[in-house]
This record gives structure tokens, C-alpha cells and sequence, in this order.
């Protein structure tokens, strides 16, 4: 992602190839979720995702000594998680417990791919923008955008006084702001339509 | 793979679409995608909705992680949890990109790392203040009283002292001799507030570092046989060599120092413990007239304190990086109690803290950048058992 700074992938593959756990670990949480949604777009089922990406994953592990760089691993992850796609849903197809929506996946495979590689990666951006946030924004950005709350039951559920909530929502959406201006980023105008939407 | 090459340049332009700050040339290769096909203009479309994005959202957030690492650990041992790391042990990763907030917890022989775990946090109640890390700026108190902020002031020539320009040249302060007249001798005065550093060099070449809430008095021209500076807080120097003037530091009334040419640190703020010279380089002296049978000469590596409790001089070994850590833009809470790190914060950030429920007892490790927001600095602390609140410009510490 653009938001890496080089010399930290650069420490990063070294204790990756040593097969030290932290770096299993950072690269796991660094590619975990987009894997799994990229995935997902292709299969159109959550487990059979995970279960892909898991895969992907020990595959990736047991020959951490073959990335020379972060690229080349998440270039690996992304075609393994690609061609394993590929082969559920073949293997689906062969089964015959085809429905419809797999099949017209299937055939559009080939182009839908970078569709949703491209999906994914923008995806990518703006979720983690909204992890980068200090932590009571993130919060009430979380619960607001994704889980669908009012002001109201962020405030119940975060125990903060509502005023507060909508005090955290403004700056919420302004820190986002200045953060994506800032590492040239994207900035949310889809987030700041959502926030907008809870003004009660 | 050509799927993530050929698409990293279109994924940038989206962003920067989304984020409105497209130039014109970026626009025009947008565009050229967007014509190219049918399915390009609904992808632009899906990533602009925001039902269809807040849905995405959540699909990233409903991936198991606990399950899909549970399968991994089964495959791969190096995967799977260390034994039980011992809490309050936590180590900072050296250089700290605030954006990959980079933690290590050492225990039991094996590393855990907190890294990009922030994914998975659950939801704290957590500071909602936005206090900044502490940066460069001064306060310039020139012979006749005037004061002059070095803040908010371009490079050049900020005033004139007895035939002295006083010149300010990318956030440090220097003095141009420009043959002074002996007749009088003209004093300034740097201070930083809390939540300040800055640096000046002397008249004779002295470099000297200052930390927050720290000062340093001076002559704008060293005239006679010795350099005399007075010192409060904690600052850094960097002697020029002049084998016929020693250079002394007195330090906050409790001690002196007695330079040729040499680099050391003197910490003498009023809520530590001692009053602490460490050398770096060269050779320095210490007196204290409450302990006048000493003057303990010490060798680089060495620090020498003073009791502020029964003013005795005590020589000791100490760790160079851990004391020079301010200097260099980090925290060094190598072996530090909650106490040691709270003054830090104190300082830097231009906060009071407040122990609730007793000191907890607890020792840190590790260092980490100084241009960290506090909040974020509290997300990290917060790893060990100790809870934070912020409440207006006051860290509360909650001992759990």
C-alpha cells in the first residue's frame, strides 16, 4: 500500500525470511483482510474466502526465504488467493450444485479479477484510514459507518455523552480530512455523506 | 504480476478522485479509463456509493481472523503464540511511522508483535484530546529585558547586542561577534516553555541543545580568563575548544562543571531526583559546594549527580543513548518507572499528571519518537496494565 514507508517494508521482509513471529504477524494483519474481501469477490462465499486466504497464507509461510521484497509477497498472496478462486469455482461447477450467480461469476472470472483487485485496493485505502484515526474517533466512525448506529446508540454503547458523540463525528470526519490531505491519501467524501446522514 | 502493476496507478488515481485533489493530467488518464470500458465507469460507481462502500466496510471488518489464524497456527508453529509474555515489559521498534504504529512486546524468548493489530482492537474509551508532541520553539530575553519568540520568527538577523548580531537561521540561534565592545557585558536569556526544545550556539562556537521547560543564560561575548553559562532544566553541549578559557556550566545553583572542550548533558530540573552531568566526549569536572571535598573528573560514558536530598556527588556509569535520547528525538524509557516517564510527558507535552488509585509499580523499556501525538503514545502504554484519561491538558493514570 502507498502508505508504507519503504525503509519499514525494508526491516520488515528481512524478519519475515528469519520467520520471526512479528513479522508473520504484520504481514497477516497487513494483508488479512483485503485477501479475504478480493477473495470473496470472486467465490461470493465468507468462509470459503477464509479458507482460501488461510491457505494462501501457510503457503506464503512455508517459503517466507523466496520474497526478496513485500511486493513480491503480496504479489505472491494475490495470485495464490486468484488461482485458488479460480479453482473453487471450478470445482463447484463440477459438482453440479451450480446457482446461478457462481456460474456468471465463473465466466466473467477473467475480466473480474482486476475489477476486484482494484475494488479491493481502494477498499483497502479508505479502511484503513478509518484505523488510523485516534482511537474514540475511530471508534464512533466504525459504529456510525459501518455498523449502521445513530448518535444515540453510539453514545449508549461507547457510554459517552451524546454531545460528545457528535462532537467526535465532526472531528472525525475533519482529522480524516486533514490525514488523507496530508499523505496525499484519499479523503472520504463517501464517509463524510455517510457521517452526514446522522446528524439525530 | 501484472494484475497489481497494471492497476496501481489507476488505484492511486481513485483515491485521489475520491479525495478530489485529481490535476489535470491525472484527470485526463481517469478519464481515458473510464471511456475504455462499461465496467470501468460502474467500478468508479460501486467505490462512490456509500451504501455499496459502508457494505464493503463491513465485510472487512466480518472476516474471522481468530479462525483464519487458528488454521494457520495448525500449519505453521512460528505462527502461533509465544508463551505468556510477562506484562509492563514492552519494547519500541526505533523508527515510528505514526501511521504503522510498529510495537514489540518481549517475553519468554519470543516476540509479539502489536504492529497492525490495531485492526482488531477492541473498542476502549480512549483520549479524546489531541495533544501534538512538543517542537521547536524558544523564548529570547535579550540584555535589556526585551522578549523575543523564536517560534514564529524567519531566518535573519533578530537583533543586535553590543556589536553582536544575534542571527536566527533555521530554528537555531547564533552569535556573530562582529568585534564587540568589551566595555559592557550583555547577558541573554533562552528559555524554552514545556513542550519546547531549541538550539543556540554561543558566541565562542558552544553548541548548546535545550530540552523543554529548560533555560540557559549567557554572554553575547565571552570576555575574560573563564565562559561562564547558567543553566536550568536539562541542556546539551557542545563545547568549542579554547584551552585557555574553561568553559563552566553552573547548573541550577547546585552544581558546576568545568569544561576545556567536550560534549556532555546536564540535567538539572527541579523535579528529579539529582542534578546529573554526563559526558559524552572529553573530560569535565564536577563541584557542588554542598559537597566540596569531591570534584570527581569524569571520563567519557560517566555521569556525575548531585543529591538534590543531601547534596552529594555521586559518580556512576550510565547509558549514553539513554540519556541523550531527548537530544536525538526520542523517549528512552529503557528501565524507567511510571514516574520517570511521566515527568517526560509532563515536559514535552505540556500536560499535569495525576495518579489515581496509587503509583503503579512498573518498569518500561524501549524508546520511541518524540514527534508522537500523546494519544497515540497512551494507545501504546496502555499495552501494560496501566489505564490512561485525558482530561483537558491533565493524563490521569489509572492504576488497574
Amino acid at each position: 500500500m502507498s502508505t508504507d514507508l519503504p525503509y519499514e517494508d525494508a526491516e520488515l521482509i528481512i524478519l519475515f525470511q528469519q520467520g520471526e513471529r512479528v513479522a508473520l504477524h504484520a504481514v497477516y494483519e497487513r494483508f488479512l483482510r483485503p485477501l479475504c474481501y478480493f477473495t470473496d469477490q470472486m467465490v461470493e462465499d465468507t468462509m470459503a474466502s477464509e479458507d482460501i486466504v488461510s491457505e494462501c497464507f501457510i503457503q506464503a509461510f512455508k517459503r517466507k526465504e523466496d520474497f526478496p521484497s513485500i511486493p513480491h509477497l503480496k504479489s505472491f498472496l494475490y495470485t495464490s488467493a486468484r488461482n485458488a478462486a479460480l479453482n473453487h469455482l471450478k470445482a463447484q461447477k463440477r459438482h453440479g450444485d451450480v446457482h446461478h450467480s457462481l456460474e456468471k461469476a465463473a465466466e466473467r472470472l477473467d475480466t473480474d479479477v482486476e475489477k476486484a483487485y482494484i475494488k479491493t485496493e481502494v477498499m483497502q485505502l479508505i479502511f484503513s484510514e478509518i484505523e488510523k484515526l485516534p482511537p474514540r474517533c475511530r471508534d464512533v466512525v466504525r459504529l456510525a459507518v459501518i455498523d449502521g448506529k445513530s448518535a444515540q446508540e453510539i453514545a449508549t454503547e461507547l457510554n459517552m455523552a451524546y454531545q460528545t458523540v457528535l462532537n467526535q463525528k465532526a472531528k472525525g470526519v475533519g482529522l480524516l480530512r486533514t490525514a488523507l490531505l496530508k499523505n496525499e491519501l484519499i479523503s472520504l467524501p463517501v464517509l463524510i455523506a455517510a457521517l452526514s446522514l446522522l446528524r439525530t | 504480476m501484472g494484475m497489481i502493476e497494471n492497476n496501481d496507478q489507476i488505484i492511486r488515481l481513485i483515491g485521489k478522485y475520491l479525495e478530489n485533489s485529481l490535476d489535470e493530467a491525472e484527470q485526463r488518464t481517469l478519464d481515458e479509463w473510464l471511456n475504455a470500458a462499461e465496467d470501468n465507469r460502474r467500478l468508479l460507481g460501486e467505490l462512490t456509493d456509500p451504501q455499496l462502500v459502508a457494505r464493503g466496510l463491513r465485510q472487512f471488518y466480518a472476516y474471522d481472523s481468530h479462525r483464519i489464524s487458528q488454521k494457520i497456527e495448525e500449519e505453521i508453529p512460528a505462527f502461533a503464540a509465544p508463551a505468556p509474555a510477562p506484562v509492563h515489559r514492552l519494547h519500541f521498534l526505533r523508527r515510528w511511522g505514526w501511521a504503522a504504529a510498529a510495537v514489540l512486546f518481549l517475553g519468554a524468548g519470543a516476540w509479539y508483535w502489536a504492529a497492525q493489530q490495531k485492526t482488531v482492537q477492541p473498542y476502549v474509551a480512549a483520549a479524546p484530546a489531541e495533544i501534538p508532541p512538543g517542537r521547536d520553539g524558544a523564548i529570547l530575553t535579550l540584555s535589556d529585558g526585551r522578549k523575543v519568540v523564536l517560534d514564529s520568527l524567519a531566518n535573519g538577523v533578530i537583533a543586535q547586542q553590543h556589536g553582536t548580531d544575534v542571527v536566527l537561521s533555521n530554528g537555531q540561534l547564533s552569535y556573530n561577534d562582529a568585534g564587540s565592545d568589551a566595555s559592557a557585558i550583555a547577558y541573554n536569556t533562552m528559555t524554552t516553555p514545556r513542550g519546547r526544545q531549541f538550539r543556540v550556539t554561543l558566541p565562542d562556537g558552544t553548541k548548546a541543545w535545550l530540552n523543554a521547560a529548560s533555560s540557559i543564560r549567557y554572554p553575547v561575548a565571552f570576555t575574560g580568563s573563564e565562559r561562564k553559562v547558567d543553566i536550568t532544566g536539562e541542556v546539551y553541549f557542545e563545547v568549542a575548544k579554547d584551552a585557555f578559557k574553561p568553559f563552566l556550566v553552573n547548573a541550577a545553583g547546585k552544581a558546576t562543571i568545568t569544561v576545556l572542550g567536550t560534549s556532555f548533558n546536564v540535567n538539572a530540573y527541579e523535579n528529579e531526583k539529582t542534578v546529573a552531568a554526563t559526558l559524552l566526549t572529553g573530560i569535565i569536572k564536577m563541584s557542588a559546594p554542598t559537597d566540596a571535598s569531591k570534584e570527581p573528573v569524569l571520563g567519557p560514558g560517566q555521569q556525575a549527580a548531585v543529591s538534590r536530598a543531601n547534596g552529594r556527588i555521586q559518580v556512576l556509569s550510565v547509558d549514553q543513548d539513554k540519556i541523550m535520547a531527548w537530544k536525538n528525538g526520542l523517549f528512552n524509557f529503557e528501565g524507567a518507572g511510571i514516574e520517570d516517564v511521566m515527568r517526560q510527558l509532563e515536559r514535552w507535552y505540556d500536560i499535569s499528571v495525576v495518579y489515581e488509585n496509587g503509583i503503579p509499580d512498573i518498569t518500561f523499556l524501549g524508546e520511541i519518537n518524540r514527534q508522537i501525538a500523546l494519544p497515540d503514545l497512551l494507545e501504546i502504554l496502555r499495552r501494560t496494565d496501566v489505564g490512561f484519561r485525558i482530561e483537558g491538558r491533565t493524563l490521569i493514570v489509572l492504576n488497574n
